[in-house]
């Protein structure tokens, strides 16, 4: 019987968004049809950023290949050759075990890198006197070629969590994995997708990575239709587009949308004509990827239902009414002169509560997401809350697939909350009203709780709302 | 205002019956090129009205370039797909109008983007 493979997938070392990783790599492998049990929170934890992968029926190379295309928690994909605690151990492996699988690479034009995990600096000559001790049990005759090998032989040093600040050296080594390199994730466009980069921006754009998360979260493929009702200047749409789906955009601000008014950037007065969503997108070479972008008020919108619903995912990231208003066409005044600008009238707005942001998306989803699709967005808690499933809104056509908090300072996170639609909107036990259940979130009556009269000036850091009563 | 978004759109004016098609009163048409994707035509297929979209095209002065009856969700004909495709996604109306086919509610188009916006009196 041939010997089988066994592939390392590396994770990036920051980890920043951990929750977020392990729900991307579920996400990533059920888009791949890999069994999501291979990645198992415990597994990550127990390997320490990475996962090895025996090959089998479901996992292959080429779905492995296809997974690092998209996944920006991966850093790179290799093909295990030896491993151990020490060099000495690794060597012996060398020498002793089976080398069929290895043994086509020993002809090629090669390569030796180091890969620490856990350690910044090491030496040239600490590093090539490593790469010199592998000359007795790999026998590598080919020649050495460093710009372009045709097999790059990449040592993985892992050095441990390190305990306290001081910088780690040779005696913390407690793992090293040797194997052939096959290819990197997609960590270089969290650099391209960076706000800096982009072409249109405003006060709330989402962070790249954020944005690329959300995306593989949503499963966005080749061809999809893809939907942000509460797009601005269209962060996420950005990288789906990347992922070559089509994309469609609304948001209920006619100025963010025609690239009118001020600019959110430092030193620049008013938004240029190409600030508007298919602005952003060509900057990318991406323009042929932009359906339409619309003005649209989402508490009355005009999308025509149809029985299987128009968008593959909608991902989207509403306003919590903290940095961005709550709004939606409305008003508390009786006035006939309007006030018209360029031809357009601007209708008044009234506050949006926040509760029926959510629910209103959630029905909308209903309504128009197709079966199976997923929907993403993010949730803000307070953390004074306990938070749990419960708390999250439900909905009978939808099913949790992923919660990822992100604490954005002492009293509130906000939670990206990943659905996937399980039932179609006719489904019997599905109310034609589709009432989300058990929404409670109190997030503005917290963020929002002033102080109680009286507090002293050097208390008042201190102080903490109160959990709201049940 | 591409004629997928038209197609996938109604008029949301209260208390009307018909709401579909919203009629188009184009000023200025445009076609801009955008890269052909089969799958994503034939999946749009089955969700498309595709009366309202022949009539669109009429509309934007492009009528006759249609097959007349809808072709089913696995043609495989790469000329009408692609026919298809130049409706849906390459045939563009920049400045114009839309106009609710029952109450007559204009929503003006401008530099491609249709404002949706109700005023504060209809909703």
């Amino acid at each position: 019987m041939a010997a089988k493979k066994t592939w390392v997938l590396l994770l990036s070392i920051k980890q920043d968004h951990f929750h977020f990783v392990m729900a991307e790599l579920r996400a990533l492998a059920e888009m791949m049809k890999i069994p999501t049990h291979h990645f198992s929170d415990a597994d990550c934890a127990l390997n320490n950023v990475r996962f090895n992968l025996k090959e089998d029926n479901d996992i292959t190379e080429a779905k492995l290949r296809e997974m690092c295309s998209r996944s920006i928690s991966i850093y790179g994909l290799y093909e295990l050759w030896e491993e151990g605690a020490s060099y000495e151990e690794v060597h012996n492996n060398f020498r002793e075990n089976d080398d069929s699988l290895r043994a086509p690479f020993y002809e090629k034009e090669f390569a030796f890198e180091i890969e620490l995990i856990h350690r910044k600096k090491m030496t040239m000559p600490e590093r090539i006197r490593k790469f010199d001790s592998f000359a007795n049990c790999l026998p590598m005759r080919g020649k050495i070629n460093l710009k372009n090998p045709q097999c790059k032989i990449t040592i993985i040093e892992n050095y441990g969590v390190p305990k306290d600040n001081s910088p780690r050296g040779e005696d913390d080594l407690i793992y090293v994995t040797v194997g052939r390199f096959l290819c990197n994730g997609q960590r270089n466009l969290i650099v391209k997708y960076a706000v800096s980069n982009r072409i249109a921006v405003g006060n709330t754009s989402m962070d790249a990575e954020l944005c690329l998360f959300m995306t593989n979260l949503a499963q966005v493929r080749a061809g999809s239709l893809v939907f942000d009702p509460f797009c601005g200047t269209g962060s996420m749409l950005l990288t789906s587009a990347h992922f070559q789906s089509m994309v469609i955009g609304s948001d209920i601000s006619w100025n963010v949308m025609m690239a009118k008014g001020k600019s959110a950037r430092m030193g620049q007065e008013n938004r240029k004509p190409n600030e508007t969503l298919r602005g952003a997108l060509e900057g990318y070479d991406l323009g042929d990827k932009c359906v339409d972008s619309l003005v649209i008020d989402n508490n009355i919108n005009p999308w025509r239902t149809i029985d299987d619903g128009w968008f593959d995912a909608i991902i989207t990231d509403p306003p919590y009414g903290v940095r961005e208003k709550c709004e939606k066409i409305g008003t508390s005044k009786k006035f006939d002169d309007w006030i018209d600008f360029d031809g357009t009238h601007f209708p008044d707005k009234v506050a949006y509560n926040l509760n029926d942001v959510f629910a209103d998306l959630m029905k909308f989803s209903n309504k128009h997401l197709r079966l199976g699709g997923k929907l993403v967005f993010w949730y803000p808690v307070s953390t004074v809350l306990e938070h749990g499933k419960l708390l999250y809104p439900r909905h009978p056509s939808f099913e949790l697939f992923a919660d990822c908090e992100q604490v954005l300072n002492m009293r509130t996170s906000r939670i990206l909350l990943v659905y996937s639609k399980i039932k179609s909107q006719h489904s019997e036990d599905v109310d034609a009203s589709g009432d989300v259940l058990s929404l409670q979130n109190g997030f503005r009556d917290i963020y929002f709780q002033p102080c109680p009269p009286g507090t002293k000036p050097e208390e008042r850091k201190q102080w903490r709302p109160k959990q709201a009563e049940k | 205002m591409k004629l997928l978004t038209h197609n996938m759109m109604q008029s949301h004016v209260k208390g009307i019956s018909r709401r579909f098609p919203l009629l188009i009163k184009p000023e200025t048409v445009r076609v801009v090129e955008q890269e052909f994707n089969p799958d994503f035509v034939r999946r749009m297929l089955g969700r498309i009205e595709y009366e309202a979209l022949q009539q669109a095209m009429t509309w934007l002065g492009h009528e006759g370039k249609l097959p007349k009856d809808c072709p089913s969700e696995d043609e495989n004909n790469e000329d009408i797909l692609k026919a298809i495709h130049h409706a849906l996604l390459e045939v563009e109306m920049v400045e114009g109008k839309l106009v609710c086919p029952e109450s007559g509610r204009e929503f003006p188009v401008k530099n491609g983007i249709p404002n949706m916006l109700l005023n504060e009196d209809e909703v």
